[in-house]
């Protein structure tokens, strides 16, 4: 499916963001003795060792200036090949200016910035999907290693951009496309999974396409992507072994941050103790208890505010093949197919949409003639045939509890 | 929309089953599990207690886990903490005294970690069972050992209870250095008395108004 477009660039960005850092840190703390990855120990006896050589070798060409210079540059980088790059430019203009720089890094180096507990300086870790991606392309067989360069060649015929091509070919790929991945280990039947999700993100009305001319240039630039994920889940029944596969489709919600406040996005949810509370009372008064979930929670929240999602790629002609009326919105932007749509429910991945399930959630449990609990306002209660009736909801999980069980049939009918 | 009804749940990641003796027993066997699995060393022994007595007691001398190690540490603590938290209590003394260590464990602390899991792996169909006698008399524990972290900082425990089970617990250690352990309990106290009062409150909000002689012990 979606192979090739779906939220290129986000994982390599952030492979960039990182390094930038790295290099920051490394200016700032070590200096010119930028090993990233080695532990501090490692880099102090490394560079003391580097130090003996150096004096070893300015002394050697003291006496004679050449002749040796080889040699000894090779000794050099041979122990740390960084400070051998960094000297071996320096080297014919041996003066005082190096030597305080030797003496001032050799200085730099004997102060421990580490405390006892090994905090300090930050060693730097290799990126684990990174490391991820490359070991998993070494495991698959020849034939996988094959078809994957093919489906490269093909994305590159459909868009035209080169770039595709040098990620398939570096194999970053496998990083970013958590649903390609997800349909590599499962195959058809995520693909089954992920049509799903779509059909009912179109069932649920969750947007409408807008048409890219009417767009200003900065809400183009301010429109998310449309995230794909295959999840493994190992709850009701299923084990780590035979996960039950979920396809998800996400807003993403990075270029929403800084956007709002706190209070805009936080949601109340249940506490642990408030739900044994509530447990204890069933159990003591022998209620009937029911756990329910409502089918695509968030989905039912209306979206107060203009936000547009950029779906781009394979799912482009998934959609429009599940309504037609979409064709209509379909745009090209450096030759990749584009489809802008704003959203009219709350979806997963907006920052605002757990509070809008929220509101919306405790104001229709409220309108049934519930009360929330003042002490935590997941818990609402109503007095039903003279007896009392409690519902603790977790998102989208609900324990509902009656004395009779008809009513907490009624009650589930009501809010369905 | 799907739903279960009757006796059996399964509600936030934790197996609800409502007894006919008036209590509901809740277990979280599968997380368990996989806080086993997901160790680095094989789990080969069962042991009986979760803890030895020199839980708190921390060496200079043990060497410090490398990376990978760490993070394998980092991670298993958390599983046991989310566990501890909701249905294994009996962990939380060991729990609460690895979390924290996890950002500079050493092989000591692995092996106190080890420990833990070995003594889960024994008791791994232990369930929190939670009862009432009596909905209206709430009973409350707090108690604070004085000193027995390595930096000399006390560690508070605290429960409450309606009769069967034990329920909004604490057990950490404490954030201030105190000078004795009259000051210790207090600030025990203190730390856990919001539990007390909202439990209170809650129960009030939800329609049952507490006896006026609820007991709280020390």
């Amino acid at each position: 499916m979606n192979r090739g477009q779906q939220n290129q660039g986000v994982a390599p960005q952030g492979a960039d963001n990182d390094d930038i850092e790295d290099r920051d840190e490394n200016d700032e703390q070590q200096q010119l003795d930028n090993d990233g990855g080695a532990n501090n120990a490692d880099q102090q006896d490394r560079n003391q060792g580097a130090d003996q050589q150096e004096t070893a070798e300015g002394e050697n060409q003291g006496a004679s200036n050449d002749g040796n210079t080889i040699d000894s540059d090779l000794s050099y980088s041979d122990d740390s090949s960084n400070d051998g790059n960094e000297e071996r430019s320096d080297d014919d203009n041996e003066n005082e200016e190096r030597k305080n720089e030797r003496e001032r890094r050799r200085q730099h180096l004997e102060i421990n910035t580490s405390d006892e507990y090994g905090r300090g300086k930050r060693t730097k870790r290799p990126n684990p999907s990174y490391s991820f991606l490359q070991k998993r392309f070494e495991k698959l067989t020849f034939v996988d290693k094959q078809d994957y360069f093919h489906i490269g060649w093909k994305e590159y015929q459909l868009s035209g951009d080169t770039k595709i091509l040098e990620r398939y070919c570096s194999g970053f790929l496998f990083a970013q496309m958590s649903a390609k991945k997800g349909i590599q280990k499962y195959g058809r039947e995520a693909e089954l999974k992920l049509l799903a999700e779509f059909k009912q993100l179109l069932e649920y009305k969750t947007f409408h396409g807008v048409k890219a001319s009417e767009l200003t240039a900065e809400q183009k630039k301010k429109a998310a992507n449309m995230i794909n994920l295959i999840e493994e889940k190992i709850n009701r029944g299923h084990t780590d072994d035979n996960p039950v596969i979920k396809a998800r489709s996400c807003y993403n919600g990075k270029v929403q941050r800084g956007l709002y406040t706190k209070e805009e996005t936080a949601s109340p949810t249940s506490s642990i103790d408030s739900f044994f509370i509530t447990s204890i009372k069933d159990a003591f008064e022998k209620r009937d208890v029911a756990i329910t979930d409502v089918k695509g929670a968030y989905l039912n929240a209306k979206m107060r505010d203009v936000i547009i999602m950029r779906i781009t790629g394979r799912e482009v002609d998934l959609f429009v093949e599940l309504d037609p009326s979409l064709a209509e919105f379909v745009t090209y932007e450096n030759g990749v197919k584009v489809l802008y749509v704003q959203l009219d429910k709350a979806l997963y991945g907006c920052v605002q949409s757990a509070l809008l399930w929220y509101e919306l959630y405790s104001s229709t449990l409220i309108d049934m003639g519930f009360e929330l609990n003042p002490y935590d306002m997941c818990v609402a209660n109503s007095m039903i045939d003279g007896k009392q009736c409690t519902i603790v909801w977790y998102v989208d999980d609900n324990k509902i509890s009656h004395v009779n069980p008809n009513v907490v049939t009624n009650v589930i009918q009501k809010i369905e | 929309m799907s739903n279960t009804r009757g006796k059996e749940h399964e509600f936030i990641g934790m197996n609800l089953k409502f007894t006919d003796d008036r209590k509901v027993k809740c277990s979280m066997k599968k997380h368990v599990l996989k806080a086993i699995n997901s160790f680095h060393d094989d789990i080969t022994r069962d042991a009986s207690t979760p803890v030895t007595s020199y839980l708190f007691g921390v060496r200079e001398s043990s060497p410090h886990l490398s990376e990978e190690k760490a993070d394998n540490f980092h991670s298993v603590v958390a599983m046991l903490l989310f566990i501890s938290r909701r249905c294994r209590l009996d962990i939380q003394t060991a729990v609460g005294f690895l979390t924290t260590r996890v950002s500079a464990p050493d092989q000591d602390d692995w092996n106190k970690l080890k420990r833990v899991l070995q003594y889960l792996r024994g008791t791994i169909d232990l369930v929190l069972t939670l009862g009432a006698d009596d909905l209206l008399s709430m009973f409350a524990w707090v108690d604070v050992s004085y000193g027995v972290h390595s930096d000399c900082k006390s560690h508070t425990g605290g429960a409450v209870s309606w009769g069967w089970g034990v329920l909004l617990t604490m057990c950490k250690k404490q954030k201030l250095n105190t000078k004795s352990s009259t000051e210790g309990e207090i600030v025990g106290v203190s730390d856990f008395m919001p539990n007390i009062i909202w439990a209170r409150m809650f129960l009030e909000a939800q329609g049952e108004v507490l006896k006026k002689k609820n007991s709280i012990s020390g």
